[in-house]
């Protein structure tokens, strides 16, 4: 994990160092004097491993540097601002998604074999096929401007969050639900499920008492992987609505050139999943006690 | 249900496909003339999906703009796949610590969410290729930012099928002729495997067909003039409260397709 994140610091740091022409090219006509005197504040004057080093010295004290373009904001202000929206936009999603899940999953298994799931099956296709470039603007233009229901921008207040939860939570609900179904319907298929029935226990009471908590382990283990396609997801939402989140300001920052904040948003990126996925390995050793003895 | 939604997934596909390649030469216009008396037409018998605020005819600019997207998805995926193919092919056929370090650095890459190194891949290469056409550059930038982001997996299952191939009596008796190594992989190993890649290579182009679209949209990928369903769809955007119909045409056509992969490709699985 931590070798994920020297890796992608590195390439995005080499990446970024390796394009032509600097920060300072586009002002118009800057006195070479001026000019010199800025490379030396900024550091961009020594050498590329002199600048990683320097860097990389810099982050270990927690000082990710001053953003290139807004220059009266540090990158750390920056991050700071942005990841409360991103964080409680992408934590709602992520309940939405989590008890979604299980009750379609569920009903599904309870059903199999009938029209339920079959319809379920096809609207989950459509779903993961669903961009948000179509589902938000579509959304957007029909309960905010058609039927002026819901605010289409900002993350003001609780209604605020309605349209952009939605638009984030489509496709990776359907694919947990498809897992989460292959999952539960493998586990249908076992002899305990047969023992159970014999002992005449219903098929609401099997599944929920017996066969859901089977099914708990593959399904932890896809959170991680879930998390990253929101946070992915996030980025398109996050321009769509305006929110001024982290993804908002990667996207400007990517537009602008603004390496320091790319650099140090990147970095933000991956230290918060490395976090979320030594957490739930941990959880995954509490679900299933034989992952303990063979780590 | 399920038989003829494919049958439809496969010819909506079909058509597109026809139209995409044929279209911009059949039809009247070419979607790039722009027309002062006829901006922002509502779609309609004249324009079947209207005209943008430069008065360029929407359905020919869809048309257009699809064999960009197409072109992404196809190649995209296509260079993953030998990307993979190659890389998994020489660690399952090596084993041992070779294998074992080239899938670590697999499992290392796999863990970076791929949107932040696609984005950063594709900023530097389009300011990094030498190439003179914005379009070519925009082009490779993007096939090759998916391509470097996406052959992990592929990797992975090769490595996986040619350690199991590899241990196969036919495999053996190739190796005791005295076949060369590349004999054996071309003609025996590759063979084996292709159905499984396949359906892989194939389950990529939609997901590749997404990104055009969203890098374009956030201005990463293709940039105006040129076109592609992440521009039209972009666009679009702009005048989404007052001229919905910009925005709706492409996205529902982008939403299709994608769509119509899926259902095929599930379909095809089960089978």
């Amino acid at each position: 994990m931590i070798a994920s994140l020297v890796v992608l610091a590195a390439l995005t740091f080499f990446l970024l160092k390796a394009l032509p022409g600097g920060p300072f090219d586009e002002e118009t006509a800057l006195n070479p004097l001026v000019k010199e005197k800025l490379s030396e504040h900024w550091g961009v004057q020594r050498s590329a491993l002199g600048q990683v080093t320097g860097y990389l010295a810099a982050v270990a004290q927690g000082d990710l540097g001053i953003s290139m373009t807004k220059p009266d904001r540090t990158v750390a202000e920056i991050i700071a601002q942005g990841v409360r929206n991103t964080l409680a936009l992408n934590g709602i999603a992520l309940l939405c998604i989590l008890s979604g899940a299980f009750v379609i999953a569920v009903a599904a298994v309870r059903f199999r074999e009938t029209w339920v799931e079959a319809l379920i099956d096809q609207v989950v296709i459509a779903f993961l096929s669903l961009p948000s470039l179509f589902w938000g603007p579509l959304l957007i233009y029909l309960f905010g401007f058609y039927w002026n229901l819901l605010p289409v921008a900002f993350l003001t207040s609780p209604m605020h969050y309605v349209l952009p939860v939605l638009t984030l939570i489509l496709r990776p609900l359907a694919s947990l639900i498809r897992l989460l179904k292959n999952s539960l319907n493998e586990n249908f298929q076992m002899d305990y499920v047969r023992t159970a029935k014999a002992k005449g226990i219903g098929v609401w009471g099997i599944l929920i008492q017996h066969v859901l908590k089977n099914s708990l382990v593959p399904f932890l283990s896809y959170v991680g992987p879930l998390i990253v396609s929101l946070l992915s997801g996030s980025f398109l939402v996050e321009v769509l609505f305006a929110v001024p989140g982290l993804g908002t300001e990667f996207i400007s920052a990517l537009n602008d050139r603004d390496y320091t904040l790319i650099v140090g948003l990147t970095l933000f990126y991956g230290s918060l999943l490395i976090v979320v996925n030594s957490l739930i390995d941990v959880l995954l050793r509490l679900a299933d006690p034989r992952l303990k003895e063979q780590a | 249900m399920k038989k003829s939604l494919f049958a439809l997934a496969v010819v909506f596909l079909g058509v597109l496909l026809f139209a995409t390649i044929f279209g911009p030469w059949l039809i009247a216009t070419t979607g790039l003339e722009q027309n002062v008396e006829n901006i922002l037409l509502p779609a309609g018998k004249e324009h079947l999906f209207g005209t943008d605020s430069l008065g360029r005819d929407l359905f020919a600019r869809v048309l257009l703009g699809g064999r960009i997207s197409l072109v992404v998805g196809l190649v995209g995926s296509l260079l993953a796949f030998a990307l993979g193919l190659c890389y998994g092919g020489v660690a399952g056929w090596s084993e041992g610590l070779t294998d074992r370090v080239m899938m670590r650095f697999c499992d290392i890459l796999m863990a970076i969410p791929s949107f932040i190194l696609v984005s950063v891949l594709c900023l530097s290469l389009q300011l990094l290729l030498p190439f003179e056409e914005p379009l070519t550059r925009s082009l490779i930038s993007l096939c090759v930012s998916i391509a470097a982001t996406h052959w992990m997996s592929l990797a992975r299952v090769t490595r996986g099928m040619v350690l199991e191939i590899k241990r196969k009596p036919f495999v053996e008796a190739a190796i005791a002729l005295g076949g060369s190594r590349s004999h054996i992989f071309v003609k025996h190993i590759l063979p084996n495997m292709l159905g499984t890649l396949l359906i892989l290579v194939a389950m990529q182009i939609p997901t590749n067909i997404l990104y055009e679209s969203f890098m374009s949209f956030i201005g990463l990928g293709i940039h105006p003039p040129y076109t592609s369903w992440g521009i039209l769809v972009r666009e679009g955007w702009k005048t989404l409260s007052s001229f919905p119909h910009l925005i709706l045409f492409p996205s529902l056509i982008l939403f299709l397709t994608v769509w119509s992969f899926h259902i095929i490709l599930d379909y095809v699985r089960r089978k």
